[in-house]
């Protein structure tokens, strides 16, 4: 009986031992510290815009994505230039990332803020990232067209194309608005 | 201490060990039967537990929980090789030898190893890049006791495997088929035989809240006397839930796989001058219950 009683707490840790570990989140920047590292000289405030119906439509046709959030986290500058801190589905949960829009429409440079993917961590790399300097909404940003593939991450790099291509089609809904 | 205490007892110091020692990220099974596409980075290795519990027969008590530790290492990034170390605690009581009901087999209540076995599996097509995901398994085995009976026995097998994956939802939901055919040959008390397993398997998994999936998997399981198509010994279809819980550092699947239906029914008289049979299902080769749980870290 002693022996059975032994074989089933062993047998209850072996099954809950994974269960009882937790994973620090990967936590990069924080909205601040993002914006001031794509935009360093300037001066912005934070606020959230709500996309209409139509302008929906519209992102997803134009990007091809889906728009999940209709709710807009933007953080704008006097002179026009805007930053984005939007989020895509990773393999296990969201990564969180910004992308920073000039005022003539091109991205100046995305930044991953969260990220808790078991692979990948080479889209946190700034030649990865500076593919996508200078892209506008009439760019295809497709991966392994004209953005790398990172082999071993390819959903994460590839869902992180996609969000960078819907953004730079809610950029041109969004840009004017308050 | 129990015979049944040791592989346990083994099984818990290897789970500690992984765990508490903060080793990084894993590759994952999303299923507990069904394979996806999914491979090891180049470079990365991985060490990988699957514990099977098949339990339930038409007469008498019978149960095996299968171990099986595997290590698995990236070769290239669509090219990942492993090698298994198979081993199975079985208890029978008053249980039929499903090759010849009218004798049962020796009561046991053991722990031992049964063989070894290599995986390779190439990647075709990735799910997230091309229309479809595609890959090709291979897996050679050999075995000196046969896992179902705890019996001595020279088993040689090829595991072939053809993979497809198809994911939705910006891939929420998975859904991957495997087709297997696997080449047995068998040498038991001086005897040799030969036979082909067949197996179709396919399933669902949604991720219905971050790290955390739920789907379902159905698996049918044919074997062929003699590798003759004509000559079908029996099948069995298997249809349950599975759970998946994943993290940047560690993996854990549970699949729950009852048997829903299987043929033959009717297996012969038993030792006892008794019928053995059931009025739904096949349990020669095959259980009432079969429920595995995977997990995984990566070394």
């Amino acid at each position: 009986m002693r022996n059975r009683n032994l074989e089933l707490i062993m047998l209850g840790l072996t099954v809950t031992t994974p269960l009882s570990i937790t994973v620090k989140a990967e936590v990069y920047f924080s909205e601040d510290q993002v914006v001031k590292s794509i935009f360093p000289d300037e001066t912005f405030q934070s606020q959230w815009i709500e996309l209409t119906d139509a302008e929906v439509k519209s992102i997803e046709e134009k990007s091809g994505e889906r728009v999940r959030d209709r709710k807009v986290r933007v953080w704008k500058s006097s002179s026009g230039n805007i930053v984005f801190i939007d989020r895509v589905i990773g393999k296990h949960d969201y990564i969180t990332y910004a992308v920073g829009i000039n005022k003539t429409g091109k991205v100046a440079q995305i930044e991953v803020m969260e990220y808790r993917e078991t692979y990948g961590e080479d889209v946190r790399k700034p030649l990865w990232r500076q593919q996508f300097v200078g892209k506008t909404d009439s760019d295809p940003l497709k991966v392994n067209h004209d953005i790398k593939n990172i082999s071993g991450a390819t959903l994460s790099s590839t869902h992180l194309t996609a969000g960078v291509r819907r953004i730079l089609q809610t950029y041109e809904n969004v840009k004017t608005k308050s | 201490m129990g015979l049944f205490l040791r592989p346990l007892f083994l099984q818990f110091l290897i789970s500690a060990t992984f765990f508490f020692s903060s080793l990084c990220f894993a590759d994952e099974a999303m299923f507990g039967y069904l394979y996806t596409t999914d491979t090891l980075p180049q470079g990365h290795w991985e060490y990988e537990q699957v514990n099977t519990l098949r339990t339930g027969k038409a007469q008498g008590n019978y149960l095996s929980f299968d171990l099986r530790n595997e290590i698995e290492y990236g070769i290239t990034n669509e090219f990942t090789g492993s090698v298994y170390v198979n081993s199975s605690y079985i208890f029978t009581d008053n249980v039929y030898n499903p090759e010849m009901v009218s004798m049962n087999l020796p009561n046991q209540n053991g722990y031992n190893v049964n063989g070894v076995s290599f995986e390779f599996k190439y990647r075709v097509l990735s799910p997230y890049l091309d229309p479809i995901g595609l890959m090709f398994y291979a897996e050679p085995e050999i075995s000196t006791r046969d896992a179902m009976t705890g019996l001595d026995v020279i088993e040689r097998a090829v595991e072939f495997r053809i993979i497809a994956q198809e994911n939705f939802f910006d891939d929420l939901l998975i859904t991957s088929a495997n087709i297997m055919a696997e080449p047995e040959w068998e040498f038991e008390d001086g005897m040799a035989s030969k036979e082909l397993w067949m197996e179709f398997t396919t399933g669902a998994t949604y991720r219905v809240h971050p790290n955390w999936w739920a789907g379902l998997e159905i698996r049918n399981h044919r074997e062929f006397t003699d590798m003759d198509f004509g000559n079908q010994e029996h099948s069995a279809f298997f249809l349950g839930p599975n759970v998946h819980y994943g993290t940047q550092k560690w993996w854990a699947t549970l699949t729950i796989l009852p048997q829903i239906f299987g043929e033959p029914r009717i297996l012969g008289i038993g030792a006892n001058g008794s019928v053995i049979q059931d009025p739904n299902l096949h349990l020669g080769q095959h259980e009432k219950l079969e429920a595995r749980l995977k997990f995984g870290v990566n070394i």
